[in-house]
C-alpha cells in the first residue's frame, strides 16, 4: 500500500456454480449479475440520490436513527454517499478498541462510523468489490483522520483475511447481492473471533423466487 | 442459513422500513459466533495441535511492543505484497 492509499487489492479466483432451488447459477450467470451490479453501483458511487426506493444520504442516516453525535462529525460530502437499508449499529454499538470488518462497505460511511466508535485502539477494514465505490470510500476516508481504517478490494465470498481476526462483522445491503451466500457466511464465521458478533442490515425477499435461471439473474438485487 | 454455518443466537431483530422493492423487506439480523466451536475445542490430537498453534497465533497478535492493530496491518500488507491468495 502506498502512503495515503487505504486500498489493498486481491486477485479473485475461479467461481463455481451455485444452486437456487432447481436453478443453477453458472459462472457465466455470475458474470452477468456482476456486470449488472457494477453498472448500478458505478452510478451510486457518484450520487445515490434517486437510485433507491428509500431515503439516502443524510435523510437516510437520520431516518435510521444513526447516532446524531457521530453523524454530525461527517462532512456533507460523506453523509450524502450513504445508501444503506438499515442501521447495523442499532443492534449494538462498536466498543472502544474493537476490530471491525465491514463487508461491502460501499462509500464507507458505516466503515467510518465504526472507526469513530472503535477509536484508534481498534481497527476497521472496509471490503468492497465495485472499484468505483471503493474509490468513493477512499475519497471519503481522505477527508477524515482515520488512519486506523483501511479498505480492501475483494469479494464477500473469499475474504483475504486471517481466521478469528475481528470482534464484529457488519454489513449493510450487501448479502442480497451475493450469489453464494453460504460461502460468504462461512467466510464471516471464519474471520470472526470466538464470541464475535455479526450485525447485518439487508433486504430479504418476501415473494417467491422466479423458477427460471434467466429470470433469477435478471431480477438479481431488485 | 446462519445456523447451518455454525452461528448461535441468530435473531431477526426487526424490519427497517427501507424496502428496495414491493417483494423485499429491509431487515436487521444479528448472530454470534459461539465462544467454543468444534474447531477450537481440541477434542482430538489434531484439534489439540491446532489449538496450540492458535494459542501461538493469538499470543503473537496480542498487544505488546507493537499494538495488535499494527501487527494485523503489517501482516496484511506483507501478505498482499507477497501476492498471497486466500
Amino acid at each position: 500500500m502506498t502512503k495515503g492509499d487505504h486500498i489493498g487489492r486481491v486477485a479473485q479466483t475461479r467461481a463455481s456454480n451455485v444452486l437456487y432451488g432447481s436453478a443453477v447459477i453458472t459462472t457465466k450467470d455470475k458474470g452477468k449479475i456482476a456486470t449488472s451490479i457494477n453498472g448500478k453501483y458505478r452510478k451510486v458511487a457518484q450520487n445515490p440520490e434517486g437510485l433507491f426506493k428509500y431515503p439516502t444520504g443524510k435523510a437516510g442516516l437520520d431516518a435510521l436513527q444513526y447516532d446524531p453525535e457521530l453523524v454530525r462529525l461527517l462532512p456533507d460530502s460523506i453523509a450524502e454517499s450513504y445508501c444503506g437499508p438499515g442501521n447495523p449499529f442499532s443492534m449494538g454499538a462498536i466498543n472502544k478498541g474493537e476490530s471491525v470488518l465491514d463487508i461491502g462497505c460501499g462509500a464507507g460511511v458505516d466503515t467510518i462510523l465504526a472507526g469513530m466508535m472503535a477509536g484508534t485502539d481498534g481497527y476497521v477494514t472496509g471490503l468492497e468489490i465495485v472499484p468505483e465505490m471503493l474509490q468513493r470510500a477512499q475519497n471519503n476516508l481522505r477527508e477524515l483522520d482515520v488512519s486506523h481504517v483501511s479498505l480492501l478490494e475483494a469479494s464477500a465470498e473469499q475474504l483475504p483475511l486471517p481466521d478469528k481476526s475481528f470482534d464484529v462483522v457488519i454489513s449493510n445491503g450487501v448479502f442480497n447481492l451475493v450469489v453464494d451466500k453460504v460461502k460468504a457466511l462461512k467466510e464471516v464465521f471464519r474471520v470472526l473471533k470466538p464470541g464475535g458478533r455479526f450485525q447485518i442490515a439487508d433486504q430479504i425477499r418476501t415473494g417467491e423466487m422466479p423458477k427460471e435461471t434467466s429470470s433469477i439473474v435478471k431480477s438479481w438485487g431488485r | 442459513m446462519l445456523h447451518e454455518v455454525g452461528f448461535d443466537h441468530t435473531q431477526m431483530v426487526r424490519e427497517t422500513g427501507f424496502n428496495s422493492s414491493p417483494v423485499t423487506r429491509g431487515v436487521l439480523i444479528r448472530a454470534v459466533k459461539p465462544a467454543t466451536t468444534a474447531s477450537n475445542e481440541g477434542d482430538n490430537d489434531m484439534g489439540g495441535l491446532l489449538n496450540k498453534y492458535q494459542e501461538f497465533f493469538d499470543g503473537a497478535y496480542k498487544d505488546g511492543a507493537l499494538s495488535a492493530r499494527t501487527k494485523i496491518l503489517i501482516s496484511l500488507g506483507a501478505s498482499l505484497g507477497a501476492g498471497c491468495e486466500p
